[in-house]
């Protein structure tokens, strides 16, 4: 992530809804559900002032977060487990191996039919599916820990709780960070994928019931508001991870 | 003194036993497993530091030398024989004798600015104002205070191994155990750490145990050298140079004493060879 504003990157996409707005509008695309980065916008408008476009995009953050949070005390647990227990490790790694394999969009189905077209279920299968990439993070990084610190640990007479809060943990923390990011971003797809299947909330519902509308201009606020949702999260949390988190400011590549 | 029941092993004379005793091991042996077999690393170690003494450990490289500091700093435990620290067995880690590990850039925390470093064993024991204190003190000792704030990854490695060295003093502690301390850094930052190293000792009284794959290290720092070899590995041979504490580096250098001292173990070290 780059922290300086980019000029040159923002260039880019610019031309590119520019050169859009001009083919359509000189007829040289003419598919009948491509609207023009204008009609977008106009339908934004109109969203926004009527049509709940506000509450779609907070029902949808809300769920992602939750559901990344959820995710995040559960991996951190069991990764940590992972990480530190060669026996927990060799009990669990084959069944954590299958069970983070296993595409969590095919579980969509199942937790609408368990439990209904809900928040419920949003939540349980994001959750689910986010788990598994901070699970391997976790313990990857607890493992990658320098041995060294043991030692250290072993001279000072810490307490096990502190070696693993205040040099492990921290010695793993870039790993989790990174993991971390993986995590949210699948949290958001699975939201917004359950919102299209099954619950009538959220920005995924807006996407799939304006596509049956035949409104695609509706259709598109909602495609890119999920991308500006998506882009939202990373720049907020990522920093503030860093800010709370001293040893992601250790600053070194590796 | 006791210890006669157990047979020396067979090169050393008795080390000058001017002052009492500090840290003994008495016919310490250590073996490891490897694939499945127990491979003996030490065989039957009885040695003495007197309390204040700087002995330095040669040795060729995996004959055991880190094993034996693992056992004097109470990290590991001797299959057989026993440590003793003031005359009393110990056998697990203490604030009395604090190892320096060689690598600085496992050893520091690199998350915690070096005043936070040198905090880590005292920190949840002391008030914050006698942590605080012990904490100044430490730095200034080793000339860290400007550097107080600054991440360990910051600064240089004769600099970083100056934290490692302000981390254990933190600990006021009556032995303190090297390993390999410079042996990363340049000869410029070796030879500066090493008159650090006596000028702290003198100014504080501790005991030093250190190990060092530079023949001339060993000799220019420590009072005595213990030549470390075979397999499993015992003390071979004891160099005692006979230098005043109070050392020059230059004139050191060319004394008649340093220069036998020096022969006498490359000779130990590499005189068997074709």
């Amino acid at each position: 992530m780059t922290r300086r504003f980019d000029a040159a990157g923002l260039a880019a996409p610019l031309l590119a809804v520019a050169a859009w707005e001009l083919l359509i509008r000189a007829r040289v695309l003419t598919f009948t559900y491509l609207p023009a980065p204008s009609a977008i916008v106009a339908a934004g408008r109109d969203l926004l002032l009527h049509g709940g476009l506000l509450g779609a995009l907070l029902h949808t953050a809300a769920v992602t977060l939750l559901a990344w949070a959820l995710a995040s005390a559960a991996a951190l647990a069991l990764g940590t487990a992972l990480g530190l227990s060669a026996t927990a490790a060799r009990f669990s790694m084959a069944s954590v191996e299958v069970l983070r394999t296993l595409p969590a969009v095919a579980l969509v189905p199942v937790a609408l039919l368990v439990a209904g077209p809900t928040t419920g279920a949003e939540t349980m299968v994001a959750a689910y599916a986010a788990a598994w990439p901070l699970v391997i993070g976790v313990a990857a990084g607890l493992r990658a820990a320098p041995r060294r610190l043991l030692d250290v640990a072993r001279q000072f007479e810490l307490s096990r709780t502190r070696v693993v809060l205040s040099l492990l943990l921290p010695a793993a923390a870039p790993l989790v960070l990174a993991a971390a990011r993986l995590s949210l971003g699948i949290s958001l797809i699975v939201v917004v994928l359950t919102e299209m299947v099954g619950t009538p909330q959220g920005l995924g519902a807006g996407i799939a019931e304006n596509q049956t509308a035949l409104r695609p201009d509706a259709m598109w606020v909602y495609v890119l508001l999920v991308a500006a949702l998506g882009a939202g999260l990373n720049a907020v949390l990522l920093p503030a991870a860093r800010r709370a988190v001293p040893s992601l400011r250790a600053g070194r590549a590796a | 003194m006791p210890g006669h029941a157990h047979p020396e092993p067979a090169a050393p004379a008795a080390p000058p036993d001017a002052a009492p005793p500090r840290l003994r091991t008495e016919d310490v042996s250590v073996s490891f497993t490897a694939k499945g077999r127990p491979r003996p690393v030490l065989d039957g170690i009885s040695l003495t530091v007197g309390q204040g003494e700087i002995v330095g450990v040669v040795g060729r490289s995996g004959t055991g030398k880190t094993t034996l500091l693992n056992l004097l700093g109470g990290i590991l435990r001797p299959d057989t024989g026993r440590i003793l620290l003031d005359g009393r067995p110990f056998d697990r880690p203490t604030d009395r004798v604090i190892t320096v590990f060689q690598d600085y850039g496992q050893a520091l925390l690199p998350w915690r600015t070096v005043r936070r470093n040198v905090a880590l064993g005292v920190e949840r024991r002391l008030g914050r104002a006698e942590v605080a204190e012990r904490v100044a003190r430490a730095l200034a000792m080793t000339r860290l205070e400007a550097n107080a704030d600054d991440l360990p990854w910051q600064l240089s490695g004769g600099m970083q191994q100056r934290v490692q060295i302000a981390r254990a003093l933190v600990m006021e502690p009556e032995v303190l155990l090297l390993d390999e301390p410079f042996g990363a850094l340049d000869a410029m930052t070796r030879a500066a750490l090493q008159d650090d190293l006596l000028k702290l000792q003198r100014a504080t009284g501790f005991t030093v145990v250190f190990i060092t794959h530079d023949v001339d290290e060993a000799v220019y720092v420590a009072d005595r050298v213990l030549v470390l070899g075979g397999a499993p590995a015992t003390v071979v041979r004891e160099v005692v140079s006979g230098l005043p504490r109070d050392r020059d580096r230059l004139d050191t250098r060319e004394a008649a004493a340093f220069v036998a001292a020096r022969r006498a173990l490359a000779d130990e070290l590499w005189g068997e060879r074709p």
